[in-house]
């Protein structure tokens, strides 16, 4: 699959990277050269640096060729207008914007944008989180995989407890006094 | 007319002007809040001080009664956004969008939104039209701007150098009244011949000013 | 009333027209004391306005009862008040988009030697004290003095 991606951020260079290993064609764009420096070493992709908002610089892209594109910069509008210079101007047949703000997200959607929006994304997740824990979330958020040891916390705290608790465990003694909550 | 102009920078602030000189009701919607301020100081409480690309805050604009937006802040996919939210959401019946890339009219006008204005554009066009070799000088106007007393230059290329006054076609209300000949001035007669170097002043219509400049200059 | 009617006022507290804005609220009550302290038993007036504030979806003319209705009372609750304390008392309603402009300009256009506002005592989320958009922008445009009363609240009793 051909994809443009528009906005070399986190974001896109990671997108751009993954489905580079997947085997797709990408081009990613961007504004400034060092925003390249986010893509791993190993990426096999074009990278082509100049607004995605701007017609010859999609067309030298390969946008007429394009299956996708992705416009993923910080500027919600930006990427508005990006994905609909891809749509109508080049005819690709998805383009997909990053679109922050959930009300213009849906009043893109009613003209052919698929988008994604960061804020219903993550608040819908942390919601979930917070009631149903992290499993619950898909991967969104994520449960830790250690805890620190640190210094010890002041006396009759619940964290004070449970590191004594956890020191007579870890010393195959049984826990006599105060719980773990 | 009820006008919502979004974008409080120069476009954006004249344009406010001109419209309430002219008895319009307008509305600003300029995002920045110490512009927004100084604009309403100088209008009265017609800013609102936020984003007009957001439906909410074009509702409060009373976009609903609008019979124009006039999007014309520095960013063409602000503006772009800025249009098309208002159409979708409150089908103002028009949206008139400033655009700075002159390649992007084309999109704005597949996606509906038939009035743009490019300033590149129309600055493009004078340089290109305004940069003659040569072309008649106007000197004076008469009459309102009807009667124009005009000079031109004749140069080697000029199709009628060698031709004897009289022999020209000169246009209806058209007449040459003074032939300036190294550095001198001379009356001219049905019978000078006309040569190189030679500068006419001429009298013209505004209607014919473009027939006596192919004339005598040419193309 | 401080000073009968025959006592002489000092000349730093005779006012000519004073214009207060009502804005149908309890902190109407500080403005008109103030008010009634500075007239009463004088030749001079107080202007009571009313500004209806209409937002931009309206025409700036549109009629709206219920507002009309609200400020009739806020200015007859006010007059009569005025009126038991002997100040003679003028009252008006104006529409506009924001009220601070209107008030300037009224003040403006009846000559009037002070402007005495109240002010709610109200809070913003996270705390902050909110004067709100009336008060601050007629203090920063008015060519008349403004003198601005804040009214009693219950809510600072419980602040630790």
């Amino acid at each position: 699959m051909r994809v443009i991606i528009i906005g070399c951020g986190r974001v896109g260079a990671r997108t751009a990277a993954e489905l580079d290993q997947r085997g797709d064609h990408v081009t990613v764009i961007d504004v400034e050269q060092r925003a390249f420096g986010r893509l791993p070493s190993t990426f096999g992709g074009v990278t082509v640096r100049g607004s995605g908002s701007d017609e010859d610089i999609l067309r030298g892209a390969g946008a007429d060729l394009a299956d996708l594109l992705m416009a993923l910069t910080e500027g919600d509008n930006r990427n508005a207008l990006a994905a609909q210079l891809g749509k109508h101007i080049f005819g690709i047949p998805r383009v997909i914007a990053k679109i922050n703000d959930p009300l213009r997200a849906e009043a893109y959607r009613t003209l052919g944008l698929e988008t994604i929006c960061r804020t219903v994304i993550l608040a819908d997740a942390l919601v979930l989180a917070a009631h149903d824990g992290a499993a619950a979330t898909g991967g969104a958020v994520e449960p830790p995989t250690a805890e620190p040891r640190q210094g010890v916390p002041p006396a009759g705290t619940r964290a004070a407890a449970a590191a004594q608790a956890a020191l007579e465990e870890s010393a195959g003694e049984p826990a006599t006094e105060g719980e773990a909550s | 007319m009820y006008v919502v102009v979004i974008g409080g920078g120069n476009v954006g602030y004249y344009l406010t002007k001109e419209l309430l000189a002219a008895g319009h009701e307008v509305v600003m919607i300029e995002k920045d809040p110490a512009r927004a301020r100084t604009i309403a100081d100088e209008l009265g409480s017609i800013v609102i001080p936020n984003d007009g690309c957001e439906g909410r805050y074009q509702a409060e604009a009373g976009m609903a009664r609008a019979d124009v937006v006039a999007a014309v802040t520095g960013d063409d996919e602000d503006n772009l956004v800025a249009c098309q939210v208002a159409k979708m959401k409150f089908n103002v019946p028009r949206a008139i969008a400033r655009v700075n890339n002159p390649s992007n009219e084309a999109l704005f006008r597949r996606l509906a939104i038939d009035e743009t204005v490019s300033p590149t554009r129309s600055i493009l066009a004078l340089i290109e039209h305004e940069i003659p070799i040569h072309d008649l000088l106007h000197l004076a106007e008469l009459e309102g701007g009807e009667v124009q007393i005009v000079e031109a230059q004749l140069d080697a290329s000029s199709p009628v150098i060698g031709k004897v006054l009289r022999d020209l076609e000169l246009p209806d209300g058209s007449s040459v009244a003074v032939l300036v000949r190294d550095e001198h001035a001379i009356v001219v007669r049905p019978d000078t011949t006309l040569r190189a170097g030679d500068k006419l002043l001429a009298v013209t219509s505004a209607e014919h000013e473009a027939e006596l400049r192919s004339l005598l200059i040419g193309e | 009333m401080i000073f009968g009617r025959r006592e002489k006022r000092p000349a730093l507290l005779t006012f000519d027209r004073i214009l207060v804005p009502l804005a149908g609220t309890e902190a109407d009550d500080a403005a008109l004391r103030l008010t009634a302290i500075l007239l009463a038993g004088t030749a001079g007036q107080a202007f009571l306005l009313h500004v209806i504030e209409i937002p931009f979806e309206r025409q700036l003319d549109a009629q709206d009862p219920g507002a009309v209705a609200f400020a009739d009372e806020a200015l007859g609750h006010g007059e009569a008040f005025l009126t038991e304390h002997e100040v003679q008392v003028q009252t008006g309603i104006a529409q506009a988009r924001a009220a601070g402009a209107a008030i300037v300009d009224d003040a403006v256009e009846r000559n009037a030697d002070l402007i005495v506002m109240g002010l709610r005592y109200k809070r913003r989320f996270g705390g902050g004290w909110d004067a709100g958009r009336t008060v601050p922008y007629v203090m920063r445009n008015s060519t008349a003095p403004v003198w601005c009363l804040r009214a009693e609240t219950e809510e600072l009793a419980h602040t630790p």
